[in-house]
């Protein structure tokens, strides 16, 4: 009777979860093996019978400087936007979670960067960081800032870090929100605890809310990494990776290589590495994640 | 256990009638066609004006034509997707590079018996019909035009003494002379020249282009039936080395200039000369502004004192992929369409979409003479008729003196041109250093 039980339990597992798995050989594990597969290939456009090369275009790609520099701004670019969506993203959140006049409206107010569509926000930013027109560079000059244009997007040392600060304005609500989620669920009796034994405003954020947002602040953190690293529209619609290749990342360089050179094998080299970084951070992660909950649990 | 195996079996069975009835194929009728058009005209009104055209096709004839707008940097991966998943629509406007990739995947039905019979009536221009006229079989009919002539604020070269520039050397003096601290706040107010050098959208490849041109500099030839880079010659070299110097009085944002912000300079009078469609002009009109319209002029790209008259335009031509082939009905549709299409009054309308911008690319009387009796196009003319000449002189890399060089679409979509002017402007290269680098990177592209 139990075999028959475990038997039955075991089929009904298999019927419940394989639309799931079917699902999911379909939009993750073919796509990836195909990418691998046209890797291999030295393909061009859609080619139907595209010539065999093995690694030659990894052996090609991986030690060219283009590449590391391009692998080189793809850290840069997401180290120094989760450097600095965090913090500000974790005052959003504090914040919002203070009660005063008006917080309702702010709260959803805050959250339209992250709501318009991206296309239409970035092209408002390129409009106002327009060197000769743009508003920022008027409001900059005409309070005595800046005595000549400061071209945000066209000098190759600057553009990065102008697209950095769009993209901080656009995903610190998102970091905020869920700063706040977690600063709701902290339990009041911690603060009347800590309030009893003296604690001061400090101490009180240090030793409670801190140690209380940290697992959510990081998770969001992790998955915003992944993101950054595959981050694509705010770079394209505001510089396409110019000028002279300063902001083309890793994903625009994919881009190019598929769209442009219709290089589809190279373009899917690119991909495959990206994976593996991207997977070999998420590795990283887990070992680290999962090495503390087990400290924890010690 | 037999519970399970019946619970498994209906899964199975629900699973099983999903599928057929989403995918058993639907026997269409005659009077069911829909026919699909791609284009990249995505600004609003341009789809709205198209609209309300192919409604009056439908109203005229019952057949039903649905437009979807694609944005330009899209296209191509939208083609390629399409071919891949045998998913194409019937017609497409294409330019020139999208040609060669549909024409790469045999993925086009040559369209010469009908283009004979819409020529023999509406004359169009030589320039369009030879782009697209592949070993004696025609593969697109020619829809409309997109040039960019030299605009120069006429006002402001007149109270400068400035005659409209015609060589390089005029241009140059008129570019220095035009930039201009107005209010002496020590800052630029107006600059002579808006030359951009950005690799941002093929806005700066482009404006290179019809320089390069002028200078009968080119990219590639055909030689023995292969690609052959001709890139890095005298003729480049001296191009690039005039539009080093006019960079210097260009206005800021050059380096990362699309159209869009382009045009936005223009229209706020930022700048005296650029290179340019003409199609601000009505915006110009429609926002009130016709007497800052009326101060744009337009003419021939300016050249060197021994050069030809070169320029950069597209003719957008109109394919029939493979799908049309599909059935009888189908074929029989798109051929009404095309030619409901090409009647006076229809492709004047269809010229509204953007108008000033859209040029035609017919040449016969009654045409033109439905063209030019919409009220705006009578009131820029001049315009219009400058651009219709840029358009009779004008080239596409990959496409001059009658060769299709095979990776014309990759050249073209580089943005090489551009790249190579920003090496020069803002790393600080040498001419020649970056006109070898250009040379490298175009060969490479040809070579695989």
């Amino acid at each position: 009777m139990k075999k028959n039980i475990a038997e039955n339990e075991s089929v009904l597992g298999w019927i419940l979860s394989t639309p799931s798995v079917v699902w999911i050989l379909l939009i993750i594990v073919y796509p990836v093996i195909l990418t691998l597969w046209i890797s291999l290939h030295q393909q061009k456009m859609v080619e139907v019978n595209p010539p065999f090369i093995g690694l030659k275009n990894y052996i090609d790609l991986l030690p060219s400087a283009k590449f590391l520099f391009q692998l080189k701004l793809t850290v840069i670019w997401t180290f120094l936007n989760i450097v600095l969506i965090t913090p500000v993203g974790v005052l959003l959140g504090l914040l919002l979670n203070r009660q005063f006049k008006g917080v309702g409206i702010l709260r959803t107010w805050i959250l339209l960067s992250w709501i318009i569509p991206i296309v239409a926000t970035t092209l408002i930013w390129q409009w106002m960081l327009e060197p000769a027109v743009g508003i920022i560079n008027f409001l900059l000059y005409e309070t005595g800032i800046t005595r000549s244009y400061v071209n945000f997007l066209g000098d190759p040392s600057i553009s990065m870090l102008s697209i950095v600060v769009v993209n901080v304005w656009r995903w610190s609500p998102f970091m905020g929100i869920m700063t706040l989620a977690a600063l709701q669920n902290v339990p009041k009796e911690f603060y009347d605890a800590a309030r009893v034994d003296g604690a001061n405003a400090w101490q009180t954020f240090w030793h409670i809310t801190l140690p209380q947002i940290i697992p959510t602040v990081s998770v969001t953190s992790f998955i915003l990494t992944i993101w950054l690293f595959n981050m694509f529209p705010p770079i394209w619609l505001l510089t396409e990776g110019g000028p002279i290749e300063s902001t083309t990342t890793l994903p625009i360089a994919i881009y190019k290589e598929a769209f442009r050179l219709f290089r589809m094998g190279k373009a899917a080299t690119y991909s495959i590495i990206l994976l593996i970084v991207v997977s070999a951070f998420v590795a990283g992660y887990m070992m680290l994640f999962v090495k503390s909950r087990e400290e924890v649990v010690k | 256990m037999k519970k399970s195996k019946k619970l498994m079996l209906l899964a199975l069975s629900v699973a099983v009638a999903l599928s057929l009835v989403f995918t058993w194929p639907v026997k269409v009728s005659a009077e069911d066609i829909v026919l699909t058009l791609w284009h990249w005209e995505t600004p609003p009104h341009r789809v709205e004006k198209l609209d309300e055209i192919l409604a009056k096709f439908r109203e005229e004839t019952g057949i039903e034509v649905r437009q979807n707008p694609i944005s330009f940097p899209e296209l191509n991966s939208k083609i390629l997707a399409a071919i891949a998943a045998n998913r194409l629509p019937e017609m497409i406007w294409v330019n020139p590079p999208q040609l060669m990739i549909l024409r790469k995947h045999n993925s086009l039905v040559p369209v010469t018996d009908i283009f004979k019979r819409i020529d023999a009536e509406v004359q169009f221009l030589n320039p369009s019909i030879e782009l697209y006229r592949f070993d004696q079989e025609q593969l697109t009919i020619p829809v409309y035009g997109i040039s960019w002539p030299l605009e120069y604020r006429a006002d402001l070269y007149e109270e400068n003494g400035l005659e409209p520039p015609v060589y390089w050397t005029d241009l140059l003096e008129a570019a220095k002379k035009l930039t201009k601290d107005l209010d002496g706040d020590g800052r630029i107010d107006i600059y002579g020249m808006m030359m951009p050098y950005s690799i941002k959208g093929n806005y700066g490849s482009q404006a290179v282009w019809g320089f390069l041109r002028t200078n009968r500099a080119n990219v590639v030839e055909m030689e023995n039936g292969k690609e052959k880079i001709v890139f890095n010659s005298t003729q480049t070299i001296e191009t690039y080395k005039f539009l080093k110097e006019l960079t210097k009085y260009t206005s800021p944002g050059s380096e990362n200039m699309d159209w869009g912000m382009g045009e936005l300079q223009i229209r706020t009078g930022k700048v005296a000369t650029a290179v340019y469609t003409a199609g601000f002009l009505s915006t110009l009109y429609r926002k009130g502004l016709e007497e800052m319209a009326r101060k744009w002029k337009q003419k021939f790209i300016p050249r060197p004192k021994d050069g030809r008259i070169g320029h950069t335009a597209y003719t957008r031509g109109l394919v029939f992929t493979t799908t049309v082939t599909s059935s009888k009905e189908r074929e029989a549709a798109v051929k009404t369409f095309v030619r409901w299409l090409y009647k006076p009054e229809n492709y004047a309308e269809m010229m509204m979409m953007e108008p000033v911008l859209f040029v035609p690319v017919v040449n016969g009387k009654s045409m033109m003479d439905a063209f030019f009796a919409k009220p705006l196009i009578g009131k820029f003319r001049g315009a219009m008729e400058v651009q219709i000449d840029v358009l009779n002189n004008s080239s596409v890399i990959g496409f001059v003196n009658g060769i299709k060089a095979p990776h014309a679409a990759e050249l073209e979509g580089s943005f090489t041109l551009g790249a190579v002017l920003q090496k020069i402007v803002l790393q600080g290269w040498s001419v020649e250093r970056a006109v070898e680098w250009g040379q490298k990177r175009y060969e490479e592209i040809i070579k695989e």
